[in-house]
């Protein structure tokens, strides 16, 4: 029912896991001594920079953001300006969100934030980017049964994969394996990103499984 | 087979009762002892070893010491004397630990660090177990072999005072007492003075032999305040103080040519960083024990104690008295401490501690000629009589003192070797009995959650497939199986299980009633749950008409507890269980202000207009009619702010005392606020605090209790106040006019 859809979406999110992949390779091959527990905040940006390009710029090519009735340059331009807004907004909400779960205020602020960077590129922005700066259409998206389309769909699975992954990266801050990778926010980050890969991979697979099944409401 | 509710529920409770009984029988180890009531003896003590002839005396080599005090102060830590801070603490016990003639050790003390276990292990050198914090509270007298008894029995006069624990423990034993009760724990003056008062009269008199001292003020100021409190140097130098006039009473009173005193020092537990007592942690097992008597050598400067088994005290204050020692010790005697007497004492002295553990270790474990030291033991007595013939037939050359002292090393290795194979068998599970009693537990566990719908429904009856269960072919199968188990398990494992020791007609009952359990168990559940592709064929309608269907939120709690459970079975995660807490109750606000805000942000729309999806650029708007708007508004925006509002309350509240095991030194609000320069803070939010409350409670109660509670909590803030916590609002000010 929805070949066509599912395919695009595979290809898609392939090329979003090989990007990112590809930043770390290249990390790993350019900057000398580069791991990813020790230059954590390094890898954090260069994945979320990775994401963050290669998502846009897909999801613009396939055009699958809602129409817009207006095709001025200004309309433009401010929709743009709210999506920066946006993400910027998302971005002190999880830092907000992650402090609330018990980072530390102060110490490790810069580390704090580079985790809500990253969590919101690998989920604030594809929000932006196949619903676009309304805060109402994603409300309605991550409400019971307000998928609207196959790619609604695969929005709350990669999203919600993502997010477990990040709180699932938590449980082994506390405890007493002095390991390298259980120093903040080192596990929550890999986590995150691992629930991701995950949910790129899931979100096809679900869907295609369950494509005799999946009605939406219109389209 | 149907069952009334009531007789389902009885047979769940007996074999639940059963269940529990064996999993704990398995879970207390037995306890290492011959039988309770009986004591040894003098006239049991072996015979001097001599190789050839008969055996020659039977004697008992001479007393070392006269009289005895034991000072003890509970919740003594090691380095409150060894430690840096011991030279200001308690200077003249340092002193003595430094120059005097004594020796210094540091005495662990076994877990449970709870007074009473601990001085059930003093006096009869043997390591009670966990099951004795239960019997702390209410400890019934002591019938087991144990120190007192023997030194009362030998005629010996004991005085006592301080904590009645010890009054309860040895009634009739001492000629004289006054017991001290533990219960006001804000109390730490009184307590102590009423130990204190006595002492000047006692010193003067010459009509006792040995002197008990038990202090609890340190301890109570370690549960009031820790360890680092200002309180601690006051009280330690009045313990200092005490300490300096019993020594110098014993010092006056000695005479020429009769034997010396003995000063004993100790602490039955330590107390942790935060006062506490009653874990396994360095600070709360790490006790210091000074000996101080004429008899030992006198130091010359600062050396670092060795470091004892607390139970060692138990042999070597009874052969220092020249009393049987006890026969459930499990403790060897410190060698230090006999190093003045002569070599034959010596070797007796180690050969009556070795006989007395040699025979323990024969009445507890079955195998005991495996055991480490035991035939360490046996050739170190042989060795000892083939010296004491030499040394009888008057042989005194060098060769002799030589062969004296391997012997003596032999029997030291021997003890220490026996010591630990005891010790260790005190520590011991019996895993098999533990995991029987747990299935079983388990089992009935899941028969009541399948039953429970039908037993609670109004006809109380629970329709049970016995018969059909008993018939079946996995039945026998399982009984099969599990007796094969039992059979494996039994004939493999070296240690004792109890278990394995009951009959065979027992075992077989049980065997059955599981197996049976079993297969009903699988009838019962696949009756009730329809486990088919049913609930997972999910439109929207069915699953709404469906009762499988759990909100986010069921999903969550029930994950929650699940993963809760599950994560305590791990060490690493019981020690940070908080952040466990801390972290799930996060996920819960945050998954209500989701739920809420989805609500409330859906239903405006789904009330206009149900089929018309919104677009996605339309703004927010209020009802067109609504005939309270504000209220309506008032109880969204509360319903909104709450799990926000608890996710901050919990951050702070986090942040305000650091606990746990990784970051509990960590500085948090709690060390800010408890600083002197920011008394003024604390003041004002505790009087903010406490006025909160009376706001918060006073709406349910009647004008009286609003008094009271008003009294109340004023009483609180004034008993701060005085302890010097907080201030009164008008201190600051007074202090500064008047002064």
């Amino acid at each position: 029912m929805w070949d066509h859809e599912i395919r695009a979406m595979a290809s898609t999110h392939a090329i979003i896991a090989s990007s990112v992949f590809m930043a770390t390779v290249l990390l790993a091959v350019f900057v000398p001594g580069f791991s990813v527990y020790g230059m954590h905040l390094l890898w954090i940006y260069a994945v979320s920079g990775a994401v963050t390009a290669v998502s846009v710029s897909v999801f613009w090519l396939l055009g699958i953001s809602p129409p817009t009735k207006k095709h001025t340059l200004g309309y433009k331009l401010s929709r743009l300006f709210r999506s920066c807004l946006y993400f910027l907004l998302s971005c002190l909400f999880f830092h907000t969100v992650v402090v609330l779960y018990g980072a530390p205020l102060i110490e490790s602020a810069l580390e704090t934030f580079s985790l809500s960077v990253l969590l919101t590129s690998l989920t604030t922005l594809r929000c932006l980017c196949v619903l676009g700066p309304h805060v109402q259409a994603w409300i309605r998206v991550f409400s019971r049964h307000g998928a609207m389309s196959v790619w609604d769909t695969a929005l709350q699975i990669t999203v919600a994969c993502t997010l477990i992954g990040a709180w699932l990266g938590a449980f082994p801050i506390p405890l007493d394996w002095d390991r390298p990778w259980q120093v903040w926010p080192v596990s929550c980050s890999v986590g995150a990103m691992i629930g991701y890969l995950t949910g790129l991979v899931a979100a096809p697979a679900w869907i295609h499984y369950h494509r005799k099944h999946l009605t939406y409401k219109c389209k | 087979m149907k069952v009334r509710s009531s007789v389902f529920a009885s047979f769940i409770l007996i074999f639940e009762v059963i269940g529990v009984a064996l999993f704990l029988r398995g879970f207390f180890p037995v306890p290492v002892k011959s039988s309770v009531e009986a004591k040894s003896k003098l006239s049991d003590l072996p015979a001097e070893p001599l190789a050839g002839s008969s055996p020659n005396s039977s004697r008992l080599p001479q007393p070392l010491f006269r009289k005895l005090v034991i000072m003890l102060i509970d919740g003594l830590r090691e380095d409150f004397v060894f430690g840096p801070n011991g030279r200001l603490y308690m200077p003249y016990t340092r002193h003595l630990v430094e120059r005097g003639s004594s020796l210094s050790f540091v005495a662990k003390a076994r877990p449970p660090t709870v007074t009473m276990p601990r001085i059930k292990a003093i006096t009869t050198g043997s390591i009670p177990g966990f099951i004795d914090v239960i019997m702390n509270l209410n400890s019934p007298a002591l019938l087991e072999d144990n120190l007192i008894w023997q030194a009362k029995t030998a005629g010996k006069r004991i005085v006592f005072y301080g904590d009645d624990t010890w009054v309860r423990l040895f009634p009739k034993h001492f000629m004289e007492y006054d017991g001290t009760t533990s219960f006001f724990v804000s109390d730490y003056t009184e307590v102590d003075n009423n130990v204190t008062r006595h002492l000047d009269s006692t010193l003067k008199r010459d009509d006792w032999d040995i002197l008990i001292l038990h202090y609890l003020g340190l301890d109570h100021i370690g549960h009031i305040s820790g360890p680092h409190s200002s309180l601690i140097q006051p009280k330690l130098l009045e313990m200092d103080d005490i300490m300096k006039r019993i020594h110098g009473a014993l010092v006056s009173k000695e005479e020429e040519g009769s034997l010396p005193y003995l000063m004993v020092l100790c602490g039955d537990h330590g107390m942790s960083e935060t006062g506490s007592h009653g874990g396994s942690s360095e600070p709360e097992i790490n006790t210091p024990l000074v000996l101080v008597s004429p008899a030992f050598k006198r130091k010359v400067g600062m050396e670092k104690p060795g470091v004892v088994e607390q139970v060692d005290l138990t042999p070597t204050l009874a052969l220092g008295l020249g009393l049987p020692i006890s026969q459930n010790n499990v403790g060897h005697v410190i060698p230090a401490a006999l190093e003045e007497t002569s070599l034959r004492d010596q070797l007796r002295f180690l050969h009556l501690n070795g006989h007395q553990l040699s025979c323990l270790l024969k009445d507890s474990m079955p195998d005991y000629q495996k055991a480490a030291g035991f035939e360490q033991f046996r050739v170190a007595e042989k060795a000892h009589g083939n010296w004491m013939k030499l040394y009888m037939e008057g042989n005194a050359s060098e060769v002799l003192s030589n062969m004296g002292k391997k012997v003596l090393k032999q029997y030291l290795e021997a003890l220490s070797a026996m010591s630990a194979a005891l010790s260790k068998q005190l520590g011991k599970y019996d895993m098999y009995s533990m995991i029987a009693g747990m299935v079983f537990v388990f089992q009935l566990l899941l028969f009541l959650l399948l039953a429970l719908p039908e037993a609670l429904s109004g006809e109380a009856i629970v329709d049970l497939p016995i018969l059909s269960s008993m018939l079946s072919l996995p039945f026998y199968l399982l009984c099969l199986l599990l007796a094969s188990v039992h059979v494996l398990v039994c004939t493999s494992t070296e240690s004792s299980c109890y278990f394995c020791s009951l009959s065979w007609g027992l075992v077989f009952a049980a065997v059955a009633l599981s197996s049976a359990m079993f297969c009903i168990l699988i009838n019962m559940a696949t009756r009730r749950l329809p486990i088919g592709p049913k609930i997972h064929g999910r439109s929207p309608l069915r699953s709404n008409s469906s009762e499988w269907t759990l909100s986010e939120l069921d999903v969550l709690l029930l994950a929650g507890t699940v993963g809760h459970t599950l994560s305590l079975a791990a060490s690493s995660f019981v020690e940070e269980e908080h952040q466990t807490w801390y972290f799930l109750l996060n996920t819960l606000s945050l998954t209500v202000f989701q739920d809420v805000c989805r609500k409330y942000f859906r239903e405006e729309r789904g009330s206009e207009d149900e089929d018309e999806h919104i677009l996605p650029s339309r703004d927010k708007e209020s009802h067109p009619f609504a005939p309270s708007k504000s209220n309506i508004y008032l109880e969204k925006w509360l319903a909104l702010a709450v799990p926000p509002f608890t996710l901050v309350c919990c951050r702070l509240l986090r942040s305000l005392n650091q606990t746990g095991v990784q970051w509990a030194h960590l500085p948090d609000v709690g060390h800010w606020l408890n600083s002197s320069e920011h008394k003024m803070v604390l003041s004002l939010l505790s009087a903010f605090c406490l006025v909160l409350i009376y706001f918060l409670v006073q709406r349910w109660c009647s004008w009286v209790s609003k008094v009271a509670l008003a009294l109340g909590l004023l009483g609180v803030y004034s008993y701060r106040a005085a302890v010097g916590n907080v201030l009164f609002p008008w201190q600051h000010t007074s202090r500064t006019t008047s002064r």
